[in-house]
């Protein structure tokens, strides 16, 4: 799994602007560690049942969202510490996505393959048209991952997500909302195109903007949603959150133990993920 | 669900990271008398825990102490109505002497000391909460109870024993709320595992639990905080301060919600109703202490508010048997009757009463025959006449003025043989066509209305106390959304007109 990448968060505490508390830091790193969760022909299937649901689902797409995000890649001499980052977002690419690879002026569309670990270090694998081609972690910073799918689709109440991502509760550091992070496409305007996540309602119909996302991780914000569109995107990491308040919780807990009951792996296996002070964290293997 | 701030959100983290748990348990000497009775008569009845003589005999007691025992109020407040028990029960009991003579003893003599408790106008629980408060003084204290429909009361209650600003909630209600500093939970843990609120002591809200309860009913083990069957948990352990634990009584239908009072509520709505007017319906718990009664039937389709759906499609009508804890209802609050008829009736105009006098014509006639020669009588009949759906849940729907015409013509016209009306067959069912054109209508106009008031309202009110009104415009009359709290597992039958309409009930 990655490595996880920390946003500098604030919030409005006591009328004294503070970064957010050590708990909710750990759900931007549990998010971070979950989205693209992969191994092998499996995908992170993980549940934390919580005290409250409060930013919960928000902060971990936070985290999934910076860890997806590519970094600003110096084109002609990009760190070490960069390039290793890239190179990871790469690996963890599902096979088909599309990327842009830049070759001189000149770039043009492939799609990744996997990664060759055959050789003496390990090789991204873009197929391109009529050719494939390999690149070492060197070379990886001419890949580009714009346009591609969503890092995080959140499956929960729209208008609870909406005051915790636009509101002014809690902003990043230069005091922008989580919105500024996350760049949701519920609340885009209609031109930009710089969408990173979503939102889908518990309850209805998949909206046409979503029926071909590939996310990097789904985050269900309670049952009711996690009932409704579990069928839905086995394909996708999951992170369900469940609210031990809820009159739901039990339910949710069941869902998840029938899921467990049907893992890839054995727990020896298990994805090593860092529980949030004051919740409970299930994780495993499933397959895709 | 309700948007809650990150420094609120902390507090809960912080809550339950240093959360101390204490046991103050009361005892007092004429509800210790109640308690070893019953339980002396409960052990001598073992055997006869089937029976539903007993079962039903030794509820009314049960019910009962569970009320004493979760309800910080005077003994002798009306609202725990232990004289109307004990006058049941002495009802209920008295063929003992010639059915069961050997028990008959027992028996009297619990209903002896639930008599005596009730004149002992004792209030141990709340003498605890108010004594505690001296030593647990904080900014903000609550008191949480296990029951339906007390927490007004006792807050009122406490409030003037304690002369304090103390809240007294549910566990729904405590779940909106920002963190106590000190919690008093009434009653026995398992009381509030077995209604889905074990998180009281999982996630607590307050970093100061302190468990008041009859000697005996604070020492149980409280529930664990591990939820999954494989998990890593960084939840911190609470601090009990005496973990004993305690022999388990039977509390088979103790803590449950006392169903009783449905009886009465049924009677009350039957007096005096023809049997053709009668739908199989379930009652239905619902926020801020009411109650209404809702079509059991697949069939029927109750308008609920679906908060978590997108703003398109907040209001969703369902069968009502998929309504359970947590659905939110929209049920008629002001201008009686039925909405969807009202506005049917408005859209209709002029042409409205001629078409209404057709309606009652037909479901009088047919009604008139249901208490003549029976359902099943009816149902014959109508089958002779070449219906091929009548049945009995088909004929009730046919009585009901919801049903304007059935689905298939031939059925309609068997029920116009049935009842005089074959030479004006066509007629009617025209009729009965533009009537049900005007309904639908009608519910598309409702629909929209009210998809844009659960657009626009406020829905703190109904986040944080289970209950919101609406208005409709356009002479819809007023709407109230609640949160259903438990339903009824029993089927009663109730007059079509009482279905939807709220009314107040503890339990």
């Amino acid at each position: 799994m990655g490595k996880p990448v920390v946003v500098e968060l604030w919030y409005a505490g006591n009328r004294v602007r503070r970064r957010i508390p050590a708990w909710a830091e750990a759900f931007v790193r549990l998010g971070a560690s979950a989205a693209g969760a992969f191994q092998d022909r499996e995908r992170l299937v993980a549940a934390a049942a919580v005290p409250t649901r409060a930013y919960a689902a928000t902060l971990v797409g936070v985290g999934a969202v910076a860890a997806r995000t590519p970094a600003a890649l110096d084109d002609e001499k990009p760190s070490t510490e960069a390039l290793e980052s890239h190179f990871r977002l790469l690996s963890s690419l599902r096979p088909g996505t599309t990327v842009t690879v830049r070759s001189g002026r000149t770039k043009n569309v492939g799609t990744f393959e996997g990664v060759e670990s055959s050789g003496r270090e390990p090789l991204v694998v873009i197929k391109q048209k009529g050719f494939r081609q390999m690149f070492p972690k060197s070379g990886c910073h001419n890949i580009s991952l714009r346009g591609r799918s969503l890092s995080c689709l959140f499956v929960g109440r729209v208008n609870i997500f909406e005051a915790e991502m636009t509101g002014s509760d809690v902003v990043t550091r230069d005091s922008m909302p989580l919105d500024s992070v996350l760049k949701v496409g519920r609340f885009a305007a209609r031109r930009d195109h710089d969408i990173r996540s979503d939102i889908l309602p518990a309850a209805g119909d998949v909206p046409a903007r979503l029926r071909e996302a590939q996310p990097d991780l789904i985050v269900f914000d309670g049952t009711a949603g996690f009932r409704h569109w579990r069928e839905n995107w086995r394909n996708a990491p999951w992170l369900v959150i469940l609210d031990r308040t809820s009159v739901h919780f039990d339910e949710g807990v069941q869902l998840i133990e029938e899921e467990f009951a049907e893992r890839a792996s054995e727990q020896e296996d298990a994805p090593a993920l860092e529980p949030p002070p004051g919740t409970e964290l299930t994780a495993f293997w499933s397959s895709r | 669900v309700k948007f809650i701030p990150l420094e609120e959100a902390a507090d809960v983290y912080v809550s339950g990271s240093a959360c101390e748990v204490h046991r103050i348990g009361v005892q007092a000497a004429a509800a210790s008398t109640l308690f070893e009775r019953l339980r002396d008569l409960e052990r001598a009845v073992s055997d006869l825990r089937a029976d539903e003589y007993w079962t039903t005999g030794l509820r009314y007691f049960r019910r009962r102490r569970y009320f004493i025992q979760s309800t910080p109020l005077n003994v002798s407040d009306p609202a725990l109505e232990l004289l109307a028990y004990v006058a049941r029960a002495r009802d209920h009991f008295s063929t003992c002497g010639s059915l069961y003579p050997e028990h008959a003893d027992g028996v009297e003599q619990v209903c002896d000391a639930l008599m005596d408790l009730l004149m002992s106008r004792i209030d141990p629980l709340s003498d605890a909460v108010v004594e505690a408060l001296a030593t647990y003084d904080r900014d903000r204290v609550g008191v949480v109870v296990p029951t339906f429909g007390f927490d007004k009361l006792v807050q009122r209650h406490l409030r003037l024993r304690a002369e304090s600003e103390i809240d007294a909630v549910t566990p729904r209600d405590l779940a909106m709320r920002r963190p106590y500093d000190v919690l008093f939970v009434i009653g026995r843990p398992w009381w509030y595992v077995g209604k889905r609120w074990g998180w009281v002591y999982t996630a607590p809200r307050a970093s100061a639990l302190v468990m008041v309860g009859y000697e005996g009913n604070v020492r149980d083990r409280l529930p664990s905080a591990k939820a999954f069957g494989e998990s890593v948990t960084a939840v911190a352990p609470v601090h009990d301060d005496a973990l004993v634990e305690a022999e388990l009584e039977d509390v088979s239908d103790e803590a449950g919600v006392d169903w009783s009072f449905m009886s009465g509520e049924v009677a009350r709505r039957a007096v005096g109703v023809s049997t053709a007017d009668l739908v199989d319906a379930r009652l239905y718990l619902l926020a801020t202490g009411c109650a209404a009664f809702l079509a059991a039937s697949e069939e029927s389709r109750v308008p609920t508010l679906e908060p978590d759906a997108s703003e398109e499609g907040r209001v969703v009508y369902v069968p009502a048997p998929e309504i359970g804890p947590g659905s939110i209802v929209l049920l008629r609050s002001e201008g009686g009757g039925d909405l969807i008829v009202a506005v049917a009736d408005a859209i209709l105009g002029t042409a409205a009463d001629p078409l209404r006098a057709l309606q009652e014509a037909w479901k009088s006639r047919l009604r008139a025959l249901v208490d003549e020669r029976g359902v099943a009588g009816v149902v014959a009949e109508l089958k002779l006449h070449g219906s091929s759906r009548a049945n009995r849940s088909n004929l009730a729907n046919w009585c009901s003025p919801r049903s304007l015409r059935t689905d298939d013509e031939q059925d309609f016209l068997a029920i116009m043989r049935a009842i005089g009306l074959e030479g004006e067959a066509a007629k009617y069912w025209t009729a009965m066509g533009r009537l049900d054109r005007a309904h639908r209508r009608a519910g598309r106009e409702i629909r929209e209305q009210l998809e844009e008031q659960a657009r626009t309202a406020d829905l703190t009110a109904l986040e944080e106390e289970g209950r919101a009104d609406f208005s409709l415009p356009q002479g819809g009359g007023a709407l109230t959304a609640f949160r259903v709290e438990e339903v009824s597992p029993e089927v009663v039958a109730v007059p079509y007109q009482h279905l939807g309409d709220p009314f107040e009930a503890r339990a």
